[in-house]
């Protein structure tokens, strides 16, 4: 037995069950894939079995239960980021909704962009920081909690920048 | 120069400190004084016969646990899964002790006894046979027979065993035969409240077997041997996979032991997730312990003292829980791995170890 | 009971699996390089647990996401920091971590909360994504059409791991580490440097995965969030013999596995506890190298002791 087959194997696998579904899918009715798919918004296909809620047992649960299904699978999009036409909230007028979906999406926006903002500024720092003098003279284990903390570190550089070697 | 007996019980404690002052650090986050959060700790686990008491009951199965994690370190392995083997014994013990009513506490005491360390014996020895037969990674696999253990056992606490006419997830009760007496019944001072029971001397029962098998047979020897070094071992002419099933079997058999004190001198039942991390616990108690057995009885007693005093955090303190005591352990565990650090730290204080 | 078997659990199979990727691509990195990371599973639930908490204290998952991925980093160098620099054993000091990450977390949210076992909802979540186009096609719709931007950004890595390890000189400097230390720090590798980063990436990655499953699959930090599947992440990079596409595969295997147990309960009559095993089963299984072995990285686990 060499060793691709059985990683092969198992990708083979998931392409068949793959196609299986796709024909349990169909057959099952066209009109549950149409209805997912204009309500895109609010899948109840999923709520079904995602809320396999237990009562928290307080304090007593910590080591106890480890069950993949007993933690609360809240819907993933719990109402907050699709725009509902199906208009559930009833007790805002289109004003409101307008304004907090602009809201919503301002807070997207933003931490979208410092999110990937902080990671590809930390990437460059560490590209920059390679040759230069602050690499040698801190200890490696320094210079990750730098990079962690990198705009510090782009300022450190303004005193240790020289490049070295 | 110190000696290497001195090194060895020197890192442990200073381990245990520096725990402390890392735990003291916590305590300060969350608002709290540390001085008398361990004042609090102490005072209840030591100071009074009742506190000494629930020391020692508390660290009756954490001997189990050490001893077992300790015997598989011995052999080189890693057994995480303790908390399963121990479920799974405990379990077993209960159903056959039900099972057995109506026979003599001379014959049912014993049996339960072999069907605690049978049952945590299969539960380790699967994955020591995954990992003697086909490599499989034994910290991996005993994780897995954790999570099985756990299913396994709330279906079987919540289903078809469950005590008729009781909310609370239990089994029946285990007939009064199969009942090993408490402690106080054999010695009048003892608070009868006090739980500790015969389970404790078969544990330190077990601590001496487990020395009297490591270093006084040649089947010890040749655990130990694998334990150092496979290639070697193999060299020398040892079957190390054999060795590799057995150890594990045996440490799972320990684990297992924690049925005799829970369920046959304490409980009297299955009570689900009976266990905080009892199995988890034992790694700290086998690492400081450096997996020897009086090393383990040490640790299981400053383990059985944390418990206990953790137990007054909740009324005590608004912002502490009795799992500080979690975070206190893990941080153990990371001392006593880098112990090369605190080398260096008590080299730079003019304290030189053999290998300066 | 096939009706099960449908699109439906595929998509679901394929976010399920998103939180393995990332922690199996962040063992990727870290295993490369030599340093086994036993912690992966302990750094997901402290990534879960920061995730949740500044994501609600400060309304905005993104920042949620962001202290949760540096602070799996943080938490991965202390592993890394232990086992490099004083030649912890790697098992041991990647246990210490998990056994961490079942006391901090629940003092914390004790402390903050008043709750040891779950922390409060967070407002918003992280944005699901509605593919233009593929939401209108009947089977793509329900196989593509709506995905947590993070589950977009998991499969993405895939190929980024792949190209960042095989094909710059970062990541042949880190399997240079792995494989033969000594070589590689007489052709003027920091050895410890390289270990270090590979260490801290995995911290980021796997603590990204913890975050998905606080802040976009669920809604809040609640205890055993996890639920063993940093090292079912660990199976999955073993059986992917340390490879980004293979592991993928992996990853996807179990995560249809675990889809899977959640339909079936109560669909068939086999009890709930017992399908719950099947992922575990499955890891044990896969483990045993009835689905192959793998090729360690040759001084995967040895610390390194650096020339003076």
């Amino acid at each position: 037995m060499t060793k691709r087959k059985p990683t092969h194997f198992c990708f083979m696998l998931i392409i068949v069950l793959l196609l299986f579904s796709a024909a349990i899918s169909l057959n099952a009715s066209i009109s549950v894939a149409q209805q997912s798919d204009s309500q895109a918004s609010s899948d109840l296909s999923e709520v079904d079995w995602d809320s396999e809620e237990e009562p928290t047992e307080g304090t007593d649960a910590t080591t106890g239960d480890n069950e993949l299904s007993n933690t609360s699978w809240e819907d993933e999009d719990s109402s907050e980021d699709d725009t509902d036409e199906s208009g559930g909230l009833q007790s805002f007028n289109q004003e409101q909704i307008d304004k907090l979906d602009s809201e919503e999406r301002l807070i997207h926006i933003s931490g979208f962009l410092l999110f990937f903002g902080y990671i590809v500024g930390g990437i460059l720092t560490a590209f920059i920081t390679r040759n230069r003098k602050i690499a040698v003279i801190y200890p490696p284990e320094l210079l990750i909690l730098l990079h962690t903390v990198w705009p510090l570190e782009l300022m450190l550089l303004l005193f240790l920048g020289k490049t070295v070697r | 120069m110190f000696s290497k007996k001195f090194e060895i019980f020197l890192l442990p404690v200073i381990s245990v400190f520096a725990a402390m002052l890392v735990g003291a650090i916590l305590i300060f986050s969350v608002g709290e004084n540390p001085l008398v959060v361990y004042w609090i700790f102490f005072k209840n686990s030591l100071f009074s016969l009742n506190g000494i008491g629930y020391t020692l009951f508390y660290a009756t199965p954490l001997i189990f646990t050490g001893l077992s994690v300790a015997f598989g370190f011995r052999c080189g392995l890693f057994n995480i899964g303790a908390e399963g083997q121990l479920y799974i014994a405990a379990m077993a013990v209960t159903l056959v002790a039900i099972w057995l009513d109506g026979w003599s506490a001379w014959f049912i005491i014993p049996v339960c006894m072999i069907v605690s360390f049978i049952a945590g014996g299969i539960w380790g020895g699967i994955p020591g046979l995954l990992k003697a037969r086909f490599g499989g990674h034994e910290v991996i696999n005993t994780i897995m027979m954790n999570m099985i253990a756990w299913s396994l056992v709330n279906y079987l606490v919540v289903g078809p065993f469950h005590r008729e006419g009781t909310q609370i997830l239990e089994t029946d009760f285990i007939p009064e035969a199969a009942r090993i007496p408490r402690i106080h019944e054999l010695i009048p001072i003892i608070p009868k409240t006090l739980p500790l029971n015969m389970g404790f001397v078969v544990a330190l029962l077990a601590c001496l077997v487990t020395y009297l098998i490591l270093w006084k047979t040649r089947w010890g020897y040749e655990i130990r041997a694998v334990g150092i070094s496979n290639s070697v071992s193999k060299y020398a002419g040892i079957n190390v996979n054999k060795n590799i099933v057995m150890a594990m079997f045996i440490a799972g058999g320990f684990a297992g032991l924690v049925g005799i004190s829970e369920v046959m001198g304490y409980r009297y039942t299955f009570h689900d997730s009976f266990s905080s991390g009892v199995g988890f616990i034992g790694i700290a108690v086998a690492l400081l312990g450096r997996n020897h057995p009086v090393g383990v009885i040490l640790a299981a007693l400053l383990f059985g003292a944390l418990i206990r005093g953790s137990l007054f955090l909740d009324l005590n303190f608004d912002n502490l829980s009795k799992d500080l005591v979690m975070v206190l352990q893990g941080v153990i565990v990371l001392f006593v791995a880098t112990d090369k650090l605190f080398k260096k730290l008590l080299s730079y204080v003019g304290i030189r170890g053999k290998e300066a | 009971m096939w009706e099960v078997l449908d699109l439906e659990l595929f998509a679901s199979g394929l976010r399920l699996s998103t939180p393995l990727i990332l922690a199996a691509l962040g063992g990727l990195f870290s295993e490369r390089a030599g340093v086994v990371n036993i912690a992966l599973d302990g750094i997901m639930i402290f990534g879960a647990f920061t995730g949740a908490v500044v994501a609600y204290e400060t309304a905005n998952p993104w920042y949620g996401l962001l202290a949760a991925m540096l602070l799996g980093g943080l938490v991965a160098h202390i592993h890394g920091i232990a086992s490099i620099r004083y030649q912890a054993d790697q098992v041991v000091s990647g246990t210490a971590i998990n056994l961490l990450a079942i006391g901090v977390p629940a003092v914390l949210s004790n402390a903050l909360y008043n709750s040891t076992t779950v922390t409060p909802n967070i407002q918003l979540m992280l944005p699901i994504i509605h593919l233009p186009v593929i939401s209108e096609i009947p089977i793509l719709a329900t196989l593509l059409g709506k995905y947590s931007i993070l589950v977009f950004f998991a499969f993405s890595m895939v190929p980024v791991t792949w190209f960042v390890i095989f094909k710059t000189s970062f990541g042949l400097r880190l399997r240079a580490v792995g494989e033969n230390p000594e070589a590689a720090e007489t052709a003027g590798i920091n050895v410890y440097l390289m270990r270090y980063y590979a260490v801290w990436i995995s911290g980021l990655l796997a603590g990204l995965g913890g975050a998905f499953l606080s802040i976009a699959h669920g809604s809040s930090f609640v205890n055993n969030i996890s639920a063993g599947r940093g090292f079912i992440a660990l199976a999955a990079l073993i059986f992917g013999r340390y490879t980004p596409k293979l592991t993928l595969v992996g990853c996807m295997m179990f995560g249809i596995a675990d889809a899977f147990q959640i339909r079936i309960q109560g669909v068939i009559p086999i009890p709930g506890q017992f399908i719950q095993m099947f992922p575990y089963v499955l890891t044990m299984i896969v483990l045993a190298g009835l689905i192959g072995r793998a090729q360690v990285p040759a001084a995967d686990g040895i610390p390194y002791a650096q020339a003076k």
